[in-house]
C-alpha cells in the first residue's frame, strides 16, 4: 500500500494553515443502497445481526435492527429516527436524532447492550436513549484522529427524503 | 473482484448511482506552502518511478480490472464553474460541480 502523500497529510494535520480563506458548501446524497452496503461491510464482531437503513421523507428514516439481547434474546426492531437540527461550530457540536417510534418499554436489555458496544467502540459523546441518539461531531472526528478537520466544519446538516439520507456540509479554513 | 472494498465495489457496479445529485460549490485556498508540499510529492513520485509495488496486472488473461474505467464516473460530473486565480501567498480556485444524474 502507498504511504498518504505528504502534502496531503500536511493539510489534514493543520488545515487552518494550508487552506485558509476556503469556503465550501458541500451537498452529498447517499442512496439507500449505498447506505446498506456501508452497514453490511461493518466489522465481524459487532453483535448486530442485522442492521439497515431505510430513508423516508420528512427528514425521517428507520434503522432496522435485529440484536441478540441479554435476558429477552433474539429481537428485532425498526426504529425511527427524525433528523431536525443543525451542527455548527463551536455552538452546537451534537448531531440529534430523535426517536419518534420503535424501542418500547421493555427493551432496557437491548438498549444496556448497545450502549456498552457504542460505548466500548466509540468515544464519550455517543448517547443512546429511548428518546434519542446524538453523537458529538468533535469528539468522533476526534477519536478517529482527525482533530485537525473539526474547526473546518462550519455547518453540519443530516436530511433524509425517500431513499436517500442528505449530509450538508460548509467547509470554512 | 479480489482486494476491492465491498464498497466501492458497489459504487463501481452501479455506476455511482447513489451519490447522484451530489454537489459542492464555493472556493479552495491552498497556501504556497500547501502548494510546494504537493510539487514535492510530485517530484518524489516521478523518482520512485510511478507505479509502486508489484499489484499491477500483468496477466492479461483476460480477467477484468477491479478498478472502473474513470470515464464512467467522470463522465457524470458536470462542472459549471471552475476558476483558477492566486493572491500574494495563496492559489484559489473557485469551483461549482456536481454528479448528475
Amino acid at each position: 500500500m502507498s504511504s498518504t502523500p505528504a502534502a496531503l497529510e500536511a493539510l489534514l494535520a493543520d488545515p487552518a494553515r494550508y487552506l485558509a480563506g476556503t469556503n465550501l458548501n458541500v451537498r452529498l446524497p447517499l442512496g439507500q443502497g449505498l447506505l446498506n452496503t456501508v452497514l453490511d461491510a461493518r466489522p465481524d464482531d459487532v453483535p448486530v445481526e442485522h442492521l439497515s437503513l431505510e430513508p423516508l421523507g420528512h427528514n425521517q428514516f428507520i434503522l432496522h435492527l435485529e440484536v441478540q439481547a441479554p435476558v429477552v434474546g433474539r429481537v428485532r426492531r425498526a426504529i425511527t429516527f427524525s433528523s431536525t437540527g443543525t451542527v455548527s461550530f463551536p455552538d452546537q457540536p451534537w448531531l440529534h436524532l430523535d426517536i419518534v417510534d420503535g424501542f418500547k418499554l421493555f427493551d432496557k436489555p437491548i438498549l444496556k447492550l448497545l450502549h456498552g458496544q457504542l460505548a466500548e467502540r466509540l468515544p464519550k459523546g455517543v448517547e443512546l436513549t429511548t428518546d434519542y441518539l446524538r453523537v458529538h461531531v468533535p469528539a468522533l472526528l476526534t477519536a478517529a484522529d482527525q482533530q485537525g478537520l473539526v474547526p473546518l466544519i462550519h455547518q453540519l446538516a443530516l436530511r433524509s427524503e425517500p431513499q436517500q439520507l442528505i449530509v450538508s456540509l460548509q467547509i470554512k479554513a | 473482484m479480489a482486494d476491492v472494498h465491498p464498497v466501492l465495489q458497489y459504487l463501481i457496479q452501479s455506476e455511482f448511482r447513489d451519490l447522484e445529485g451530489a454537489k459542492i460549490e464555493g472556493q479552495l485556498c491552498l497556501t504556497d506552502e500547501a502548494v510546494n508540499l504537493g510539487l514535492g510529492d510530485v517530484v518524489s513520485g516521478l523518482k520512485a518511478g510511478g507505479v509502486s509495488g508489484g499489484d499491477a496486472d500483468q496477466g492479461g488473461s483476460g480477467s477484468a480490472s477491479p478498478l472502473p474505467d474513470p470515464g464512467v464516473f467522470t463522465k457524470k460530473i458536470r462542472v459549471s464553474r471552475l476558476n483558477y486565480r492566486t493572491e500574494t501567498g495563496k492559489t484559489i480556485v473557485e469551483i461549482e460541480a456536481g454528479i448528475e444524474k
